[in-house]
């Protein structure tokens, strides 16, 4: 037996069905108008009655109201009574809207408003019928006029109706059924009853007897009465037993009587026709009867288009010869969806155990006859059974496919667009779960192409092309994968429109834009925190961003991608695994353990040979890393990850002993990528998933387990949670900076860098321009007096540093008789020599300074230049480090602590320098990366003094200081000239023009003390 | 009432547990190991399909490391399996959740079948396996056999492997 509430959301179910089928017919009959065939017409005809129907069992009146409402106007629209018009099927798609609101939220449908909606679709009908020459007359013998606000207490037929159904040979019935006894206890739900209805007669209108009901939950607690008006052309003595309802409650209708009950045992109807269509005499014995039904339903059908055929549209084949009720059970069967999960969790154990037959019984197969054969045979099944078996689960994208057409048309009247969807494949399945998680990725991007990516039609036309804009959506199998790809013939993303956001929200700078390839920078659109949109439209732009859209594709295993060209069109391009039940892997060992990678995650594997580590493998800190082509990517040992241990360096270093070469697997999570090196990789397979245990659920590491081909369980590895476990923060995408196009012309793109090493596998640069000269002298010549060493230089005594004293770097073996370099720097007040071993190069280069892998007093941060990954050392700060003495008086930090300093400097390299240089001192820098900004900056906050660069995009600091200048507010603001520009003529035009004072780029004394004087002059 | 024990050796102490929790002892297992769980965890097993989580008993217990000899896994029913003896009031306070669980153990022993008046309250001179851990025990003639709260064990086995996932997170 049914319980109540599965029947309740039997009714639930059905109805968005229903609903579901409508809307696309609806738009159908917008766009082709009174053109519209029949079969549509009544399709949605039918689905709108059978709601009406079935929300009567529950007492839903609201529902039940609305969609009478839309049953009448519809029934004038399939008599072809009225034509199509735009305020018709508008309050036809809003009818569908609040039912399908109402019937998503059952419990609250009763307080929903539908007056108005209502009043409209009446007026409507009231409008299109012609005059008033049908009279409705009422059946119940007390019949109380029937209010606006009520729904109908009566069963109402009217008076045309009723002839016709009587013209035709048909009895009308009045049938009570009792929601107990006659649904729940048979099994069936108010839907199946209607069903079976109406294959053997017309349904014409229904109450529920409600005077006692108070609510929902009354109405499936207490036993309910349902009436209904039914019409067909069974006679009195088969109605109760096709009906399944007990005699006494069918009572036959006499319109000639003037609506006087009459009993069944009374004379059947009379009527002029009946003679020509009258009722076949029929025997008591089902079978046979039901036979005769169907029968007389075909003669029916031609005979009048109106009357439509009677068994539902969705499942037209059910007018075979044989009886209806058999056809439908072989049509669609509906099966829960928990069992579904059984049963594909049991196929891929049959799978499972199928494979340890073959492996244990393949030895046996030479001394059993026959074995072979029906090993194959059990095999062969095996594989097919499992395929069906998942095919049950898969559902074709026409499920999500059918709403777009409506946002499609909603969103191009509120944009004044002419907009249409094309959609194709719509055959294409996919697994259930991932059917659902698409709709909202999809509805992110349709909206978008509609909203940003197709134009207005007078700018199409402007450009050449049809007014109406156009989006294509397409489903397609390539590979293994499911495609679904989203196209617009709209204006195209312009990536200089993208990297101008993503600078203006800060996601990266100028300078790494301009490093960007056109694709990388659409790419941006993807981060957290960007969205093109100009202005935020009702349509889209409701906070959900293409970051979202990533997210959720790649959590289903997918991947997007885009692709555009200006002024032609979008397309974006989702691809789809088939299931999340089975998923492609790679089977990897780590100490004898195997373990799966999904295949996903995976970019590439690479095989580094012993020999070859040192070149392509850095060690920076104790951080591993590798150069692939022009990518620096993190390594992470997966031994490490998983047993807790960070000892890449030292894991390196064992294979290398152990002449093994590095297993490493490049994979991609989020925009990122980084290396994990493995043991070994065996093999590709194809996995069912099966999920954690609840005691091991919480594990970073893991997303699931599957049961391998010899038995064991294999634990699948869940790549975030590796990320997550290893702490590896920068993981993305990283590129050499020579890879990347440059515009050299500007002053801050380039520096010029001394590259040297300090006897270890580490690299470092410093820039040139702070470097006096490099002295080679053996290490013999070093004194050391108590702990500090000093070098005889040039008359000085040379105070040296050594880098691995202050930096996290390797300590280098020194010997006796080594002979070591010594940077000598400018612009110092106290001689100090920085040891290193020996120059490698110097270099041009633009550097793309890293600040957040290695962090540490000292250093700057680190770049990739010339193919490796080198660290920056701070000179200044290390000599402040090293001889704390000499530095501590030097500056006035105290004073200069409520100082506030504005610096404006393009180059990320060089703003980061200063502002520390700035910041060391003790003033409060606020930063600008060009002139504009700067201005803005200035107008907003008050500043003691300007450090300001002389080429900068936007505007340049001539541009910066004449604007100054011109200002009384700011006519007296020390601004000094920070440049590379160092020639006397452009220093002296510079003071011309009102710089307080010129100085060449990275001098740290001589900048920190210009400053402290003119702000003290001030 | 009478009751069923089905007892057990793990690490050289008797143990005992409700015959009714038990789904069958398996003893051919091949143990894949969770890297980065605690010592509690022996592993995930496959049984006919379904990946069982296997207890060390040893760790959990805190008892004697027994080296070497064959083990024997005690397999334990799931919540939906036991609701049959709820509902007729036995092992009423039983929860064993929706995993299947399999307790290593060393050998099993005899089955007992005793009335609830044999089961004493624990010795506080027994110190053997802690006491949250243990419902009650039951004297056999020249042996005590300790009956374990097998719901207790797996809220220990669960708050421990919580614990280690926090720890996991504070890396």
């Amino acid at each position: 037996m049914i319980d109540e509430d599965a029947l309740l959301a039997g009714f639930v179910e059905e109805s968005q069905q229903h609903l579901q089928t409508i809307e696309p017919d609806l738009l159908e009959l917008e766009k082709i108008g009174d053109a519209i065939d029949s079969e549509t017409l009544n399709r949605i005809f039918r689905s709108v009655h059978s709601i009406k129907g079935a929300s009567g069992f529950f007492g839903l009146q609201k529902i039940g109201e609305l969609s009478h409402a839309m049953e009448s106007l519809l029934s004038l629209l399939r008599d072809r009574k009225i034509t199509v018009f735009r305020e018709l099927t508008d309050a036809l798609l809003a009818g569908v809207d609040t039912l399908r609101a109402m019937v998503d939220d059952v419990a609250g449908s009763e307080n929903t408003d539908i007056g108005s909606l209502v009043e409209a679709l009446r007026e409507m009908h009231d409008r299109g019928k012609s005059g008033g020459d049908e009279k409705t007359v009422s059946l119940s013998p007390t019949a109380p006029p029937i209010s606006e606000n009520e729904s109908p207490k009566t069963l109402v037929i009217s008076e045309e109706n009723a002839k016709r159904f009587l013209a035709r040979g048909k009895y009308i019935y009045s049938v009570r059924i009792l929601l107990h006894e006659d649904l729940q206890a048979k099994n069936r739900t108010p839907y199946d009853y209607i069903n079976e209805m109406e294959r053997l007669g017309q349904f014409v209108d229904s109450f529920l007897d409600i005077n006692q009901v108070q609510g929902l939950d009354d109405c499936l607690r207490n036993e309910l009465a349902f009436n209904f008006l039914f019409a067909t052309v069974l006679d009195p003595d088969l109605v109760p037993v096709a009906l399944e309802i007990p005699e006494e409650r069918i009572t036959v209708y006499d319109l000639e009587q003037q609506m006087k009950p009459a009993v069944k045992e009374t004379v059947p109807p009379v009527s002029d026709t009946a003679a020509s269509v009258s009722p076949v005499p029929l025997p008591a014995k089902a079978e046979e009867y039901s036979a005769s039904v169907s029968g007389d339903n075909q003669k029916e059908t031609p005979a009048d288009a109106s009357d439509h055929n009677q068994s539902p549209p969705e499942k037209p084949q059910q007018k075979s010869e044989r009886g209806v009720r058999a056809v439908q059970t072989e049509d669609k069967l509906r099966v829960g969806v928990n069992l579904l999960n059984d049963l594909v969790n049991l196929a891929g154990e049959l799978v499972l155990g199928r494979n340890q037959l073959m492996e244990t019984s393949t030895p046996l197969i030479k001394q059993a006859n026959g074995l072979n054969a029906v090993l194959q045979h059990v095999s062969r099944i095996t594989t097919e059974m499992q395929e069906k078996v998942m095919q049950l689960r898969m559902q074709p994208v026409s499920v999500i496919f059918g709403k777009f057409h409506r946002i499609v048309r909603d969103m191009s009247r509120n944009l004044q667009k002419d907009i249409v969807l094309e959609t194709h494949g719509e055959e294409v399945e996919l697994d259930k779960s991932i059917i659902e998680s698409l709709s909202d990725p999809l509805t992110h991007l349709i909206r978008n192409s509609a909203d940003h990516g197709i134009e207005a039609p007078d700018i199409r036309e402007r450009a050449g092309k049809p007014r109406q804009g156009k989006i294509v959506l397409r489903a397609y199998h390539e590979g293994g994968q499911v495609h679904l790809a989203i196209s617009d013939d709209g204006k195209g993303i312009d990536p200089a429109v993208v990297g101008k956001k993503a600078v203006e929200n800060g996601l990266v700078t100028s300078q790494q834009l301009a490093a960007m390839s056109e694709k990388d920078i659409l790419k941006l659109i993807f981060r957290p925190g960007f969205s093109t949109a100009a202005s935020v439209t009702s349509v889209s732009g409701r906070g959900v961003g293409m970051d979202v859209v990533r997210t959720n594709i790649e959590r289903l295993g997918g991947t997007v991608e885009i692709e555009t060209v200006a002024g032609k069109g979008t397309t974006m391009e989702l691809v789809l695994p088939l299931t999340l039940a089975i998923v492609s892997g790679l089977v990897v060992k780590m100490r004898d353990q195997v373990y799966i990678l999904p295949e996903v995650n995976i970019e590439e594997m690479v095989r580094i040979k012993p020999d070859e580590v040192h070149d392509r493998i850095n060690s920076v800190q104790n951080a591993q890393v590798l150069r692939l082509r022009d990518m620096i990517v993190p390594l992470v040992d997966l031994r490490d990850v998983l047993l807790g241990k960070y000892t890449g360096e030292k894991s390196i270093a064992e294979r290398v002993q152990g002449n093994e070469p590095i297993r490493i697997l490049i994979l991609r999570y989020g925009s990122g990528r980084f290396g994990l090196i493995v043991d070994t990789v065996e093999n590709m397979e194809e996995i069912v998933v099966k999920p954690l245990p609840q005691y091991i659920k919480r594990m970073k590491c893991f997303s699931g387990a599957t049961i391998m081909g010899n038995g064991r369980v294999a634990l699948i590895l869940d790549v975030g949670g590796l990320v997550d476990k290893a702490a590896i923060q920068h993981y993305e995408d990283r590129t050499d900076d020579e890879a990347a196009p440059q515009d050299n012309s500007r002053e801050g793109d380039l520096q010029n860098l001394l590259l040297f090493d300090n006897g270890t596998e580490e690299r470092f640069a410093l820039p040139l321009e702070l470097i006096t000269r490099i002295e080679r002298v053996p290490i013999s010549q070093i004194e050391k007096v108590r702990d500090k060493h000093i070098l005889q230089y040039q008359g000085e005594n040379l105070r040296l540093l050594f880098l691995e004293d202050h930096l996290p770097v390797t300590r280098p073996q020194r010997n006796e008789d080594d002979r070591i370099g010594v940077i000598v720097p400018k612009h110092v007040r106290h001689p100090m020599g920085i040891v290193i071993n020996r120059a490698i190069d110097t270099v041009n280069a633009v550097v793309k300074l890293d600040t957040s892998t290695i962090m540490s007093p000292g250093l700057f941060g680190t770049a990739v230049i010339a193919g490796k990954v080198t660290l920056f050392p701070d000179m200044y700060r290390l000599f402040e480090i090293a001889a704390p003495e000499w530095y501590s008086g030097a500056t006035h930090r105290k004073e200069n602590e409520k100082k506030r300093i504005l610096l404006v400097e393009d180059t990320p390299f060089f703003r980061m320098i200063e502002s520390e240089y700035l910041e060391s001192a003790g003033y409060t820098v606020v930063q600008a990366e060009n002139g504009e900004r700067a201005l803005s900056l200035l107008a907003e906050q008050p500043f003691d003094a300007m450090v300001l660069d002389i080429i900068m995009p936007v505007l340049d600091g001539w541009g910066v200081i004449k604007k100054v200048r011109e200002d009384p507010r700011w006519n007296k603001l020390p601004v000094i000239a920070v440049t590379s520009l160092g020639d006397e003529e452009t220093a002296q035009r510079g003071i011309e023009a009102g710089f307080s004072d010129w100085e060449i780029k990275l001098n740290k004394t001589r900048l920190l003390e210009k400053l402290s004087g003119l702000i003290s002059a001030e | 009432m009478i009751r069923q024990i089905a007892t057990f050796e793990v690490g050289g102490a008797l143990l005992g547990l409700d015959i009714l929790v038990i789904k069958e002892v398996y003893r051919h297992m091949t143990l894949t190991p969770v890297p980065g769980a605690p010592e509690h965890i022996g592993g995930l097993m496959n049984l006919r399909g379904r990946v069982v989580t296997v207890i060390d008993l040893e760790v959990t217990l805190d008892l004697p490391k027994r080296s070497g000899g064959e083990k024997r896994l005690l397999i334990l029913k799931t919540d939906p399996e036991i609701v049959q003896y709820q509902s007729r009031g036995m092992l009423e306070n039983a929860v064993l959740g929706e995993d299947i669980i399999g307790l290593l153990i060393d050998r099993m022993e005899e089955v007992l079948t005793i009335g609830e008046d044999d089961i004493l309250s624990t010795p506080p001179n027994l110190d053997i396996v802690e006491k949250k851990l243990i419902e009650g025990v039951v004297k056999l003639k020249n042996r005590l056999v300790i009956l374990l709260d097998v719901t207790a064990i797996l809220k220990l086995v669960m708050s421990t492997m919580e614990n280690a996932a926090k720890g996991e997170s504070a890396v």
